[in-house]
Order: structure tokens, then C-alpha cells, then sequence
């Protein structure tokens, strides 16, 4: 009986192993057996030809300069920003939570009705500026929702006891809420890596064309020309590329936290 | 009195804030005239169903993703299985995927099943959703389940156990998971321009666009018209989402 109860638990992530493995994990597999072949119908393998393709390809390298460089300008910007919201939002009492609750809806919107508000808004600008906005526009209340749930969950002990020792709210915050809250920080910042990779929707009806400005032509962009070119040699060894880079970034990151604990 | 100027400051910054927030809202309602409502819902013959077919695939997302990520949350914390650490850091790596690096495995995997060019094929790959269930499952880890062990033993079925102890915990959550596949349903640009050639089966998100390119104004009313649902959910919810999303962490 006993027994039993527990492998009907057990059968119940069923669906969701069969979902993963029938659209991500299988056919991963088999992705990766295309970025070595020739050609989609030309079963010979090349070692990592394609690879080297990709990389020596021009827009390929166009690409990865502008996510890199999206990454760079926003991420900083994009936490930043999380902090300082989340933290003043719980000084300013009902206005605060009318804005903590605000930020999340950017998140819902239709990306239609959001892209044609910002062309409105960025009519005469050719720069990456408007892609950059909607991107911190966009995400910014994922952020805050994690490091508002962060910060409330610092114990006011804490806080009454520096306030004994005659701390202000600027070291206070600085010294404690700070590094107490790191590791949620921390899990933000991957976010917003994360969500550099994600702008391409909105930029792509922001541009409405396969190939935008050379300023705003991300990696995403890349991926997509190679699938509508039936590119799938290239696709899949960008596809693998990305994915290893990613998963490495992500596993240092939540690596070396589970190490200091 | 350098107290009373800084809580000014504070709320004049949450103030810029919360306008930089709605200004793209307002913006677009404001752009938008009667006229062009009038032509998007009474003239234009292609917007009913359009519309409706972007909710019917956005419901049978949000609907489908709550329950496959509430049985594989249930799974993962109660059923005993092994390298449960090792399973949600897989899923949180899936979930951090790119969806242009996820589209091809998907692309294949609906093509080896012939799915392609079906309404399943878009609905079906967003079931499984790492994110879904990775939020499912902090969420039921944060919780407490005094009442698992003493259910167990009254009653040897999941379902009973499922719908009288975990279920009235996990309403934020649900109703968080839910609203957020919803959007990405109702959102998906990507999914139909790879996974379906027909135009009767790409959606709204697609469509807006190109439908619009004739005279360009009625996009506002669309995007309004398009806003309406989401705002709805937003507003029906705003609580249990903060409340859900707050709960993910690595």
C-alpha cells in the first residue's frame, strides 16, 4: 500500500518527462548530431566544420558583438535599477507597493501593443536606444518582485541593532541588506543575462524586418535568418554554442553560491 | 527635517518610475480614436477570429502548463525521487534557455511527431514549461504540509490528497503560473512564424502587423484590444502574482 501510494506520486511528473524529453531533450540529441553533419540531406560528417563556419562568419560575429554589448550596457543598468526601485519602494508605503505592483505588467502586455508605444514614443531615433528601453522596460519588475521578496525577508533585528550602534539607512543598507541578500542579487543578474537573449520579439516587430540596423542585430537575429534559410547546420551548431555558453555561465554562477554555503 | 526632504525625494523617484511605467499604455490609448475602434470591431472582418483564436491557444496554455507543472511539482517534492537537486537544476539551466536555442529541439521534436502545421503545434511544446514547473516547485517547497502525512494516512489517493491538502496551499502560485503562460500564449511570435505555414493558424501576435499595414492607425486599436484580456488577468491577480513570481530563486 505504502508502496504504491508513493509510485503513484512518482508518476506524476509523467507528463512534464514527456513533454521535456519529446520537444527539448530528444531532439536536443539529435541537434547535436546535425551541427557535425555536412548538410541536411548529405549524411557525412564533418567533425566541427560548421562550427568553425559560424564563427568565421561575419554577421555571426556582428551578432555576438551586440549581445555582448546589450549585456554590458543593461544588465549593470537592469540591477541597478532593481535595487533601487525595490529598496525605495519599501520606504515610500502605499505609493511604493502601487509601483511594485506596477512593474510586473510591462510583463504581460502584448508585445504588439507595447512595440507600436515605443515607436510613438522613439520616432526620429536610430540608435539601439529604443531596444535597449524596452528591454529594461520589459523585465525590470521580474527583478524587483524577486529583491523585494529578498529584502522583507532581512530580519528587523538585524536593522535595530545597527540603528543601536548608530548606523544610517545608507550604511545600513550598504553593509547589511546588501550582502544578505546576495545570493537573490545575484539570481537577478542572471535574469537579466537571461533576458538579453530574450529581446527578440519586441525588436523584431519594432523593425519589423529580418534584418535591422546593424546596431540591433543580435545573435537572436542570427538564429532566426539561418532557420528561415533552412540553415540548419548552422542553426544547430549556433543552437549548441549557445546553449553550452549559457549553461556554463549559469552553472558557475549558482555553482560557486552552493559552494560558500 | 533632511528625514521629511528624503522621503520626499523617495516617493518623487517612485513617482518618475510609476510614469515611465504606464507611459507606453497611455501613449497607445491615446493614439487610438473611436473611428478606429469602430473599424477594427464592426468593419474589419478579420479581427473576431483572430482574436478568439489567440485566446483559445493562450487558455489551453495557461490551463495545460498549471496542471502538467502542478503533478510534476507533487512528484518531485513528495514522491521520493532520487536527485531532486540534480532534476530542478536541469530545469533551471532549460529555463534559462533562449527560445531561439529551444525552437529547433521543439521544431524537431514536432516534426518527428508530424505535428507541424496543427494548432498543436503550438500549444503542446509550451506545456512542459521549465519555467512553470521550476516555479511550481519552489513555491511548494516553501510551504508547509502539516496536514501530507496526516492525509496520507486517512486516504491512499493522490487525487483526494492532492485536491484537500496541496491544492487550497498553491492558489498564488497557480494563478501566477497561469497568468504568465497565458501571456506567453497570447504573446508566442516565434512559435507560429517557425512551427505553422498557414495564415488561418497563426495568431494575432503574427498577424497584428501585417493585417494593419493597410492603414497603419488601427494598430493602436488593436494593441488596446489586444491589452484588454491581459489587463483583466492582471487585474484579477495582481496579488497572487506578486506573491508567486517572488518565490523563485536558484
Amino acid at each position: 500500500m505504502k508502496l504504491k501510494f508513493f509510485t503513484k506520486l512518482k508518476l506524476c511528473i509523467l507528463p512534464a518527462a514527456a513533454g521535456l524529453l519529446l520537444f527539448y531533450f530528444l531532439p536536443f540529441l539529435k541537434v547535436l548530431y546535425y551541427s557535425v553533419l555536412k548538410g541536411q540531406y548529405q549524411k557525412e560528417f564533418v567533425w566541427l566544420r560548421n562550427y568553425k563556419n559560424v564563427l568565421t562568419n561575419q554577421y555571426f560575429q556582428l551578432a555576438c558583438f551586440n549581445t555582448l554589448k546589450l549585456i554590458a550596457i543593461c544588465v549593470p543598468l537592469f540591477l541597478l535599477l532593481a535595487i533601487l526601485i525595490s529598496l525605495l519602494s519599501l520606504y515610500a508605503g502605499r505609493m511604493g507597493r502601487f509601483v511594485r505592483k506596477l512593474s510586473i505588467l510591462p510583463l504581460f502586455l502584448p508585445s504588439v501593443s507595447v512595440v507600436a508605444a515605443f515607436l510613438l514614443v522613439f520616432e526620429k531615433v536610430e540608435s539601439e536606444l529604443p531596444i535597449y528601453s524596452i528591454f529594461l522596460w520589459k523585465y525590470i519588475g521580474m527583478g524587483v518582485v524577486i529583491l523585494v521578496a529578498a529584502f522583507s525577508s532581512v530580519e528587523p533585528e538585524i536593522y535595530e541593532a545597527a540603528r543601536m550602534d548608530g548606523a544610517g539607512p545608507l550604511t545600513m543598507h550598504a553593509y547589511i541588506t546588501l550582502p544578505v541578500c546576495a545570493k537573490p542579487i545575484q539570481f537577478t543578474m542572471i535574469l537579466g543575462v537571461v533576458y538579453c537573449f530574450r529581446t527578440f520579439r519586441e525588436s523584431y516587430l519594432y523593425y519589423g524586418a529580418n534584418y535591422p540596423p546593424d546596431y540591433s542585430y543580435t545573435l537572436q537575429y542570427y538564429m532566426n535568418n539561418q532557420f528561415l534559410k533552412l540553415n540548419y547546420q548552422s542553426m544547430a551548431a549556433s543552437s549548441v554554442m549557445i546553449t553550452l555558453l549559457l549553461a556554463g555561465f549559469v552553472a558557475l554562477c549558482s555553482g560557486r553560491k552552493n559552494g560558500a554555503e | 527635517m533632511a528625514k521629511f526632504f528624503g522621503k520626499i525625494l523617495i516617493h518623487i523617484f517612485q513617482l518618475v518610475i510609476a510614469v515611465c511605467l504606464l507611459l507606453p499604455v497611455v501613449l497607445t490609448v491615446t493614439k487610438a480614436t473611436l473611428a478606429d475602434f469602430f473599424s477594427v470591431l464592426v468593419e474589419e472582418f478579420w479581427f473576431y477570429p483572430k482574436f478568439w483564436f489567440s485566446l483559445g491557444i493562450a487558455a489551453a496554455i495557461g490551463i495545460g502548463s498549471v496542471v502538467v507543472a502542478v503533478l510534476a511539482a507533487v512528484g518531485l517534492k513528495f514522491g521520493r525521487i532520487k536527485h531532486v537537486k540534480g532534476i530542478l537544476f536541469v530545469l533551471l539551466l532549460l529555463m534559462m534557455m533562449p527560445l531561439q536555442t529551444t525552437l529547433l529541439p521543439n521544431y524537431i521534436g514536432l516534426r518527428d511527431l508530424s505535428l507541424l502545421d496543427k494548432t498543436e503545434a503550438l500549444i503542446l511544446p509550451m506545456l512542459a514549461s521549465p519555467f512553470a514547473i521550476y516555479l511550481m516547485y519552489q513555491y511548494m517547497d516553501s510551504v508547509p504540509y502539516e496536514g501530507f502525512e496526516a492525509a496520507r494516512l486517512e486516504t491512499g489517493s493522490v487525487f483526494r490528497i492532492l485536491c484537500s491538502v496541496i491544492l487550497p496551499q498553491m492558489r498564488a502560485c497557480i494563478a501566477a503560473v497561469f497568468v504568465f503562460m497565458f501571456a506567453e500564449g497570447f504573446n508566442m511570435v516565434e512559435q507560429p512564424l517557425y512551427f505553422v505555414k498557414k495564415e488561418t493558424l497563426k495568431p494575432l501576435s503574427v498577424l497584428a502587423e501585417s493585417l494593419t499595414s493597410a492603414n497603419s492607425h488601427l494598430i493602436f486599436a488593436v494593441g488596446i484590444l489586444c491589452m484588454i484580456p491581459m489587463l483583466l488577468l492582471y487585474g484579477f491577480y495582481e496579488e497572487e502574482l506578486t506573491e508567486g513570481l517572488g518565490h523563485l530563486k536558484a
